[in-house]
């Protein structure tokens, strides 16, 4: 897209120059009521943690500092499919700002900056396959949503494969690349979007225990598509001695997410819209949503324990 | 098949019968007396009786009458008809030349399209022959004339963005346009992202916009198709043509190679701005764009049944810039070459048989000190075909044919040096093979009843997915008097390569993919209806065409769909369905001191994909629900005359962000923009008026006309695009997003130089 871009604004940069102008014009901008955008990723075993924030209009608002506009006078109910329900209540939290901030590559050292977040906290642990519905009831409407935990995923096995040439034909003596793969037994009838999450290899971290801020964003998920129960390989490392490594390590240690449909089509249209945000040629993004008559996603994800992966 | 079989059999049973009545035929080809150009679409009528016949692309008519004495009237349009009256007693082989109408200054009387009224009489609609003078006369920005952007002057043809010769058709895609060189499919017929088309209009013969009730040896796309003839040289006497302008020149030579059986003709066009740009640069820097076009035909007269063409074209886009070790370039365009052969077989079937290669390449060059990375993507197709064009019975006028394509694909093709040892490339190729059979029978039930009946039968291979299918095509006319009549009409036609493209511009990185088992052929079935009056003796040609459109297997890309130089693109696609309708009307002024059309279109064009919009129904990016455009011309007298063009369309289609959250997986860095329904938001109108004036004196044996066009006359700001920017209101301190839009092309005057020689 950037490279398209390029060649457009090159080519058509004699002609802008001359001729085209810029002029701030008075459009009828369209209303917008603010609507709850609800952030919740359900995992087996755990508690509901839910972020509910308020949306507001894009045209007219006052607030630069685009900080998170947390709804306190909503009522939220979580039921499952056996009829428990419970209702949710606020906890102040302190989430690591910088812990997610930053590109992948990124391994220098920075304070914490401590960011204040308030969470819509459940007692129950929710169960995997099981169907969850939320309702909340804010500024005289409700918003309703439906999930269902997944399990956590079955990984047979990991495999590492060397790639020759890479897309290039002739192979050159650094063109090659070892690829590990987890081998997935996908689960039939149901959608899933499948992700590797690199976890620090001095972390603890046994996958699945590590809050909301794992930076899932930055990994493209695989879905499960046309593979829909069947074995498939879901990629999960290469081999990082490779150049372009800030780091030498032949070991990784990566776990596997397994998000739901509603956590899935969320996840994987928020990072389109963010890769095509500022691009005024490329079709908007519309991020989806489950929360009916309101924003975010009401999904479910589950992590895989931690695999340590050498390349030899 | 078995439907297209059974047509065959009941068309020739019908044919059968009619051969048992005594009957002649007059055959012959119309050409135009100062240089020996076939005239494509001359009309032959017979007086008093209700009927007649059209010359095909070639010249050639035939037509099949009882014994007896006849007035045939041949005309054509900008030329003097010819009455003529014959005794046929035997078949009469009758070649008829006719002379080019010369101003008058009694305009009066001058019968340009008259008495053929040919809009009312013949089953065609949705069919628009523009001849190439008028294009020639209206203003043009930079004194380009450009026959694309004459054709979004017609109803139900929408232009793309400012300034661009882009243009979509009855609520259609870009890609669902067919347009055709000679026979040759120009896949890209735009310079400069769009700017400008790749018609030289020196070189060009006719031009013909179909946008409904499709004759049946046309398909392969859903919306309209352009066919555009090239001259075919003069035949008599050389002659040259050209002229000089703000950005580019032109010329154009043609004459003999032997004197009535032989012609040639070449032409040429190049921009010089990279030329006018040089000394300016700095030191050490060389950048530069140019466009080049360069048509060339000619052909051979064997004898009165035997002739042969071949034509070719060159044009290309360069775009290039180095500074130091670096370099950088880019450089696309077309090729054709398309050979036919003209065979008359005898007074009532005559047969032409085309081959055609045509090469789209779009490449790119980097060079960065020895490492050079070369990006390559295009298209090529090999055809051949057979057309028959066979006239057993006054009342019928059949057409059948086949044809076959074999297309080879490359989506995308990498070429690294990094050395003068060490290389690596990788392409990507899909080859294709396209065919199809076809019928059309123009019927005459009656005096008031003729219908166009058409069948063709596609077949498509691409590695394991093989696809068929017949489309059915008819025209049913109902003639009310001399002045007025009705037509209806449908067709049905698949289109089997996509044009992959994200944007609303016109890209040279725009790239062809065929269609396969995961890609499917799109469909489209267009039924409409016209109502064709004339009046003030055939002075004043309206007609209003009522329509709707339904389209399947449509391809839009993902959201967020990552295409440049993807090698699966056909991944980040997804399918739905869409329909369009909609009322045009038009009234064209066919003679007088004024000559014009004015053209309305309201329309609609919807789409639904389940996984755009959240699978709600959403006005595609081609609805605009008002469209006018105004295109006349005065003559003061045979020196001087003035022009002018108005076009208003309704504001583009935009999605725009309307409310933003703070997700919290992404702390305080990103804002997720909540989107309003796809295409709901508006631009402003687009409107703009351009005017010309032309002065033609003669210098000695030149004809000189010195032009003087200003396009956008009263300086219109249309909006080329808009952007939303973060502005703090002066009074408040509060920052607000903004619109601001941008716009393109201010008031441009131009000046140009023709002439003819």
């Amino acid at each position: 897209m950037k490279n398209k871009l390029l060649l457009f604004s090159l080519l058509s940069a004699g002609i802008f120059g001359l001729f085209s102008c810029e002029q701030k014009v008075t459009y009828q901008l369209p209303q917008y009521d603010p609507k709850p955008a609800v952030f919740c990723l359900l995992q087996p075993d755990s508690v509901v943690k839910l972020y509910l924030t308020e949306s507001r209009s894009y045209f007219n608002y006052g607030d630069t500092l685009n900080k998170m506009r947390f709804i306190f006078d909503a009522v939220l109910t979580v039921k499952d499919e056996t009829g428990v329900t419970e209702t949710l209540h606020l906890e102040k939290g302190l989430e690591n700002d910088n812990n997610f901030n930053r590109n992948p590559w990124d391994t220098t050292k920075r304070p914490d900056n401590k960011v204040e977040t308030w969470l819509w906290v459940g007692s129950n642990k929710t169960k995997a396959n099981t169907k969850y519905s939320l309702e909340i009831k804010w500024g005289g409407k409700s918003y309703t949503a439906e999930t269902r935990v997944p399990d956590v995923p079955v990984i047979l096995n990991t495999i590492i494969r060397k790639t020759e040439g890479r897309g290039f034909g002739g192979g050159g003596q650094n063109d090659s690349i070892k690829t590990a793969f987890f081998v997935v037994q996908d689960v039939a009838a149901e959608k899933n979007f499948y992700g590797r999450l690199e976890i620090d290899s001095n972390s603890n971290q046994s996958g699945g225990s590590s809050g909301y801020f794992d930076n899932i964003y930055r990994y493209s998920f695989t879905e499960d598509g046309a593979e829909n129960g069947r074995k498939m390989e879901v990629y999960a490392s290469e081999d990082q001695k490779r150049g372009g490594f800030p780091t030498d390590s032949t070991v990784v240690f990566v776990s596997l997410m397994n998000a739901n449909k509603e956590a899935g089509d969320y996840l994987t249209s928020l990072q389109h819209q963010q890769n095509t945000q500022g691009d005024p040629f490329s079709e908007p993004v519309l991020i989806k949503s489950n929360i009916k008559g309101g924003l975010g996603v009401f999904g479910g994800m589950s992590y895989s324990k931690k695999y340590r992966i050498v390349f030899k | 098949m078995k439907k297209f079989i059974t047509l065959c059999c009941l068309i020739l049973c019908s044919l059968n019968c009619l051969f048992a009545q005594k009957k002649h035929t007059i055959s012959g080809y119309v050409s135009d007396i100062k240089n020996g150009e076939m005239l494509i679409g001359s009309i032959i009528s017979v007086a008093k009786q209700n009927t007649g016949t059209a010359t095909n692309a070639y010249g050639f008519y035939s037509i099949t009458l009882a014994e007896d004495s006849h007035y045939v009237l041949i005309s054509f349009v900008g030329y003097k008809p010819q009455l003529k009256k014959i005794f046929l007693g035997a078949d009469l082989r009758l070649n008829i030349t006719l002379e080019p109408q010369v101003y008058e200054t009694k305009v009066v009387g001058i019968t340009v399209n008259k008495k053929a009224r040919e809009n009312i009489n013949r089953p065609k609609m949705g069919i628009i022959d523009i001849p190439v003078y008028q294009i020639k006369e209206l203003p043009a920005i930079f004194g380009e004339k450009d026959l694309l952007k004459v054709l979004q002057l017609l109803p139900g043809v929408q232009s793309g963005s400012e300034g661009s010769a882009g243009f979509y058709v009855r609520g259609g895609g870009p890609d669902q346009n067919l347009i055709l060189l000679d026979e040759a499919i120009i896949y890209n017929p735009f310079h400069l992202a769009g700017f400008f088309s790749t018609f030289n209009g020196d070189a060009i013969k006719s031009v013909s916009l179909i946008k409904g009730g499709f004759p049946a040896q046309y398909g392969g796309r859903l919306s309209s198709i352009i066919d555009i003839s090239m001259k075919d040289g003069n035949d008599k006497e050389y002659h040259g043509e050209g002229g000089v302008g703000l950005i580019s020149s032109r010329l154009m030579l043609e004459g003999p190679i032997q004197k009535d059986k032989s012609s040639f003709m070449i032409s040429g066009r190049r921009t010089y701005l990279d030329i006018l740009i040089k000394p300016f640069l700095p030191k050490g820097i060389s950048a530069g764009y140019y466009f080049y076009d360069l048509n060339g035909k000619v052909n051979y007269k064997f004898s009165d049944k035997d002739k042969i063409y071949l034509s070719s074209y060159l044009g290309s886009d360069v775009f290039s810039t180095s500074f130091s070790k670096t370099s950088f370039k880019v450089d696309w365009g077309n090729k054709s070459i398309v050979g036919r052969w003209n065979h008359l077989f005898n007074s009532k079937l005559f047969s032409n048989t085309t081959l055609i290669y045509n090469d789209y390449v779009f490449s790119n060059t980097d060079q960065l000190d020895k490492i050079q990375i070369k990006l390559q993507s295009g298209i090529r197709d090999y055809t051949a075909k057979m057309d028959f064009d066979w006239f057993p019975h006054i009342k019928h006028k059949v057409k059948f044919g086949a044809t076959y394509t074999y297309q080879q694909f490359i989506p995308s093709s990498t070429k690294l040096q990094l050395d003068s040892n060490t290389s690596f490339s990788y392409q990507i190729f899909r080859y294709v093979h396209t065919s199809a059979l076809y019928i059309n029978d123009e019927f005459t039930l009656n005096e008031n009843i003729s219908m166009n009946f058409g069948l063709r039968a596609p077949l498509f291979i691409y590695k394991k997915y093989t696809f068929y299918n017949a489309e059915p095509r008819f025209t049913f006319n109902y003639i009310i008097n001399k002045n007025s009549s009705v037509k209806l009409g449908y067709a049905m036609m698949h289109q089997f390569t996509h044009l992959v493209s994200n944007s609303s511009i016109s890209l040279p990185t725009d790239i062809w993919v065929p269609s396969s088992d995961v890609v499917l052929p799109q469909v489209a079935q267009q039924v409409a209806l016209g109502y064709f009056r004339n009046f003030n003796n055939d002075a004043y040609e309206t007609s209003v065409e009522v329509y709707y459109k339904n389209m399947t297997h449509l391809i839009e890309y993902k959201e967020g769909a990552q295409i440049f130089l993807n090698p699966d693109v056909e991944k980040e696609f997804v399918y739905g369905s869409g329909y369009c309708y909609g009322t045009e009307f038009f009234v064209k002024r066919n003679e007088g001191k004024i000559t014009g059309w004015i053209g309305y279109t309201l329309a609609w064009a919807y789409r639904t994909f389940p996984d755009l919009n959240n699978g709600k129904t959403f006005p595609s990016k081609y609805d605009q629900r008002h469209n006018v455009s105004v295109a006349g011309v005065y003559k003061f007298n045979k020196e001087l005359s003035f022009s002018t063009v108005f076009v208003f369309g309704s504001g583009q289609s935009l999605t725009l962000p309307v409310g933003q959250y703070q997700v919290p997986m992404f702390g305080s860095g990103f804002s997720a923009l909540d989107y309003n329904e796809r295409n709901s938001f508006k631009l402003y109108p687009y409107h703009r008026m351009d005017i010309g004036i032309k002065y033609t004196l003669k210098i000695k044996s030149v004809d000189a006309d010195l032009r003087l066009d200003v396009y956008n006359v009263y300086n219109r700001r249309n909006p080329y695009f808009i952007y939303l920017q973060n502005m703090v209101d002066p009074r408040s301190g509060i920052e607000k997003p903004t619109a601001v839009q941008v716009s393109l092309f201010p008031t441009i005057p131009t000046f140009t130089v023709n002439f003819k020689f």
